[in-house]
């Protein structure tokens, strides 16, 4: 790989310039057609937390805690550890993207360019870094990325996410991305990043037994309290019912 | 001769030799009791397959959204999406119509079932109302514990039914909770505890390592919707179906989101394919026995004639045609076809009577859980149509020696030895 190939791929890292403590405001469209704004708390790459912002899934989170994830729902008394087919594509792809770190933990196998985009098939540094391969396809005049597929170790696609538009080219922030988890049936899902800011994330909020930090967490965006699809009823309770 | 004639020397001539004629008879009479016992084994195999299906969850009518139940398509044991919303409005104009007993709404479910010690294994589920299903019928082959309650549990106070398979893999007995983690119609997750209220068995193997089954309410609960995927509709009696049938689709034509209606026989492919085997099995049976019946009435008949050439010879040179000669000997096959037939009737409603009395037991059908009591049906069909054929199968048995005899020649039938 040339020089200003490497210098490319360095380049297109998404989120590269996001701070490593940040909250993430978010919407997915989902399978019936209905909203489902979210907001993703970092806290670097090991501690994430989603939070189902609509009235009818308020009180409902997901932990993510290095490579284990945790549902939390008003309706369940323990937190349930979820399994990585359970992820919810849309916040799955984001948070696979947050981490991702192109530069510093892939080596590229090869690059090849046809009509001014650059395909990069790259390969994990470490054995536990995720995912094992990424194919990166790049936009080679404005250094936006394009495409990913992530793949699996045995180089077996597992999702693909698509770019469509950006919040800061600069600062390779996307507006809309396309994720579609390749070993599922599901359809694509469009995922829209409505604000990024860069924040003190306490470390409680990732705790699974005290949901008091959780519980101070300031209530949902106006915009986020989008109306429920027709048939949607709120989840029981309205606040978050973590055992003391 | 008059016909009349004819018939009643047709049985003097029978009477005359007892012994071939009781052969004959016993012949034709096994063989009606045959098809007697296979026709009620046959169709108490049909009706008791029916209505274990409909019974067992499939109800005699299916409503569901048309768009939602084309988009299911073949794949008949996928869930359907949560897409009837205004279920209560439709269930109201369903359970007005005649010969409905009860319209219970279903939410299907997938996901995963997690135990309190970790355990976790993969379930389909249905949301259900169990006063509207005991109303239509429906069974709860109950293992332990107990059934779900008739009202709605309040939040918190879920329960659920588990398949005795999918216990087992959890680990868990009634009383103890499991975490049910399902998709919501939006595609986020959501997890609800419940309570094993009791251990059941569908009745299918395969089925009972991921079957579970809860109020509705709490079904909806952890979906997140107040939607339903579909309405099963209860019937007075399944020969009611088409009539429910043909109502349903006109009490809920000219909607604007239009439903799809459809009977139990199209939401049941087994139940065509095991009808269609057994159709073909009962008309391989019921050929051997034809067969069978034939050739012993052929040979039988045919020796009677040979026996009587001379006789056929006498009653040629009095003057008695050609025609009444053939004439008498099929009206003798058709005596031995009706009291054959007869008898065999009895012997064959006997037979359904005693094996129904033995309580006897046949060891599950492929793939179900539980061995199954052996009642044979009396099909009043079987035996007027086994004696019918009787007396067809012996009358064409007898056409062609009945032919030969009458085209004896009198003199070498008189010299015949």
């Amino acid at each position: 790989m040339t020089p200003a190939l490497a210098r490319l791929l360095a380049a297109s890292d998404p989120f590269a310039a996001a701070p490593a403590e940040l909250r993430l405001e978010l919407s997915f469209v989902g399978a019936n057609g209905a909203e489902v704004p979210l907001e993703i708390w970092r806290r670097g790459d090991d501690l994430a937390l989603v939070r189902f912002l609509a009235e009818r899934d308020l009180g409902k989170y997901v932990v993510r805690r290095g490579k284990e994830a945790w549902l939390l729902a008003p309706g369940a008394k323990n937190p349930v550890r979820m399994s990585p087919a359970l992820a919810p594509a849309g916040g799955a792809a984001l948070d696979e993207l947050l981490s991702l770190r192109l530069a510093r933990d892939y080596r590229a196998v090869s690059a090849e360019e046809s009509r001014g985009v650059v395909t990069f098939e790259l390969e994990a540094l470490a054995p536990d870094v995720e995912p094992p391969r990424v194919r990166w396809a790049v936009d080679r005049t404005r250094g936006l990325p394009l495409r990913a597929e992530f793949r699996t170790a045995e180089d077996k696609p597992r999702r693909l996410v698509e770019f469509k538009s950006w919040q800061d080219e600069r600062k390779r922030v996307p507006a809309e991305i396309v994720a579609k988890d390749l070993l599922r049936t599901g359809s694509a899902l469009t995922v829209r990043i409505r604000a990024l800011e860069g924040r003190a994330v306490p470390q409680a909020l990732f705790d699974l037994q005290d949901a008091s930090a959780r519980e101070a967490l300031p209530p949902p965006p106006a915009p986020a309290a989008a109306a429920p699809a027709p048939g949607t009823v709120p989840s029981p309770g309205a606040k978050d019912q973590r055992p003391p | 001769m008059s016909p009349l004639e004819i018939a009643r020397l047709a049985l003097r001539n029978l009477a005359r030799n007892r012994r071939r004629t009781a052969l004959s008879l016993a012949v034709v009479a096994a063989g009606t009791a045959a098809l007697v016992v296979t026709a009620g084994f046959v169709r108490f195999s049909f009706d008791g397959l029916r209505e274990a299906m409909i019974h067992g969850g499939l109800g005699h009518l299916e409503i569901a959204d048309a768009a939602a139940a084309a988009a299911r398509g073949a794949a008949l044991d996928r869930p359907a999406s949560p897409a009837l919303a205004d279920w209560r409005e439709v269930r109201r104009a369903l359970e007005a119509l005649p010969h409905v007993t009860a319209v219970g709404a279903n939410l299907h479910l997938m996901g995963l079932a997690q135990s309190a010690d970790g355990r976790s294994v993969s379930f389909v589920g249905v949301g259900a109302e169990p006063d509207r299903e005991r109303r239509m019928g429906f069974e709860v082959r109950l293992r332990e514990g107990s059934d779900l309650p008739a009202a709605a549990p309040a939040p918190g106070a879920d329960a659920a039914l588990l398949a005795r398979g999918l216990a087992e893999s959890l680990g868990v007995r009634a009383g103890e909770v499991v975490t049910l983690v399902a998709t919501t119609p939006e595609g986020t997750l959501n997890a609800l505890d419940v309570t094993v209220a009791g251990v059941v068995t569908t009745g299918v193997a395969e089925l009972d390592t991921r079957f579970l089954k809860l109020p509705l309410a709490s079904a909806q609960r952890l979906a997140q919707t107040d939607s339903v995927s579909n309405l099963l509709v209860g019937l007075d009696d399944t020969r009611a179906t088409g009539a429910a049938l043909a109502a349903a689709r006109a009490a809920l034509a000219g909607r604007a989101a239009p439903l799809a209606v459809t009977p139990w026989s199209e939401r049941a492919p087994f139940y065509g394919q095991v009808r269609d085997l057994y159709l073909g099995i009962f008309v391989f049976l019921g050929t051997i026995v034809v067969v069978l019946v034939v050739l012993a009435a052929s040979n039988t008949l045919v020796m009677s004639i040979l026996e009587r050439v001379r006789e056929i010879g006498t009653l040629r040179a009095i003057g008695t045609g050609r025609g009444q000669i053939a004439a008498l000997l099929v009206a003798e096959a058709a005596w031995l076809g009706a009291l054959g037939a007869l008898a065999g009737a009895a012997l064959g409603l006997g037979a359904v009577l005693g094996l129904n009395a033995a309580g006897l037991r046949m060891p599950p059908p492929p793939g179900a859980v539980d061995p199954i009591d052996l009642r044979l049906a009396l099909v009043p069909e079987a035996f007027a149509g086994g004696a019918l054929l009787m007396i067809l199968v012996l009358v064409l048995a007898a056409l062609l020696p009945a032919a030969r005899a009458a085209r004896l020649a009198i003199v070498d039938a008189l010299g015949h030895v």
